[in-house]
């Protein structure tokens, strides 16, 4: 998979994961975000997830460890539009997300993210 | 009588083996009502007269086999099953019992005509064939007692899933789901991916799960509101859990179940309150 956009908007980075990651896809990832982070620091990071179908421990875990990276750096972290089926199974399989905050969509990812301003 | 007394007494027996050595002499003659009468019954049960004839014989020797045998425990057993296919396939218990009346009518009409000097053996082949028309019609009965229950035990279940899990939208952004009636693991789930789906779609901020209707919550089912809590807040909604009488409170508690990471409110209206509050409505007469 080609390399995943890590966009900037007015302060904020947005990363929108369209396609299942391999394990070594996320970690690039993870590490491309965080260095975007300390070239030039911004308001808050967004990462929709909303194109995927299958979210596994690790791409979980993954999730888990940016957010609380990038909160490290000072920066608040917020996933969007996990999609229906992915929150059962999350919750069914137990995998915990709960110190990450999400919201349903990306407009509420930035709107949550202004309001923290 | 015939499922409490398998065991036949000598005269039974006697009547039985008359019953189906007439049934054998006068085999052509039965098989032909029989047909007629189960075209009348149902056209589409009718079967070759071939395959129909070997049924027959084997009926006979089946009920032979039970006689030598002298125990008609499996005899029994075997009707059971025959019947519980009938019902099976939607026949009325009354049209079966006529059916049976039509079939067994033709035999007592020649055991009276065959042994009409012989009025004792006229009264033990008739006693025999009315063990028969009993044992019959119980196995009738008991197959369809249980199909019947079986059959209701599963509309209840149907109806109960597709009443089950309203969700309503109260307010932009605000989804009711008032909880009804007992909550398992499989109504748990059904009723957590319909709220998720609701939540996507709405784009709901807020969800108040009611469980007024819910009459006990045990640690199981505590465990499947914590879940959905968890899973709603994933999809970007807050759940709220209204509701709470003081009922399910005492037990929560004794239970030791921890409800801490979940927002609960006594009742609908403040839970509505909240979540208004919380959107920035300002909720007031005018």
């Amino acid at each position: 998979m080609a390399n995943i956009p890590i966009l900037r908007l007015e302060g904020y980075v947005i990363v929108s994961i369209q396609d299942d990651l391999s394990d070594q896809e996320a970690e690039d990832l993870q590490k491309r975000l965080l260095e975007s982070l300390a070239v030039r620091t911004a308001h808050g990071v967004l990462i929709d997830v909303s194109g995927l179908e299958i979210v596994d421990s690790y791409f979980c875990r993954i999730l888990r460890d940016t957010a609380a990276m990038a909160q490290l750096m000072g920066v608040g972290t917020c996933v969007t539009g996990l999609a229906p089926a992915v929150a059962v199974t999350l919750t069914e399989l137990g995998l915990d997300l709960s110190m990450v905050h999400t919201e349903g969509n990306l407009d509420r990812g930035l709107e949550w993210l202004r309001g923290r301003d | 009588m015939a499922n409490g007394q398998p065991h036949l007494s000598e005269a039974e027996i006697q009547g039985l083996r008359d019953v189906i050595e007439l049934s054998r002499a006068n085999r052509t003659s039965l098989l032909e009502k029989r047909r007629a009468m189960v075209e009348k019954l149902d056209p589409a049960l009718l079967q070759p007269i071939e395959v129909e004839e070997e049924q027959s014989e084997e009926g006979i020797r089946a009920l032979e086999e039970a006689v030598d045998s002298g125990d008609l425990t499996e005899y029994l057993a075997n009707m059971k099953l025959q019947t519980a296919a009938l019902a099976e396939q939607g026949l009325e218990f009354n049209v079966i019992g006529q059916a049976l009346v039509e079939l067994i009518a033709p035999v007592v009409d020649l055991i009276e005509s065959t042994y009409k000097d012989d009025p004792p053996r006229v009264l033990r082949a008739f006693k025999a064939i009315r063990f028969l028309e009993m044992a019959f019609l119980l196995a009738a009965g008991s197959a369809y007692a249980g199909q019947r229950e079986e059959n209701l035990e599963s509309e209840y279940q149907r109806v109960i899933r597709r009443l089950s899990t309203p969700v309503i939208n109260v307010w932009d952004e605000v989804l009711v789901m008032p909880l009804v009636g007992v909550v398992d693991s499989t109504r748990a789930q059904q009723m957590m991916e319909q709220l998720l789906e609701r939540i996507a779609a709405a784009e709901a901020r807020f969800v108040l799960v009611d469980i007024t209707g819910v009459p006990t919550v045990d640690t199981a089912v505590a465990e499947h509101l914590i879940k959905t809590t968890k899973a709603a807040r994933l999809v970007g909604a807050h759940a709220l859990l209204v509701g709470i009488s003081p009922k399910v409170a005492q037990t929560l508690v004794r239970l030791g179940v921890s409800l801490t990471d979940v927002s609960t409110f006594p009742d609908l209206q403040s839970g509505l309150a909240h979540a208004l509050s919380s959107l920035g409505y300002d909720v007031r007469r005018s």
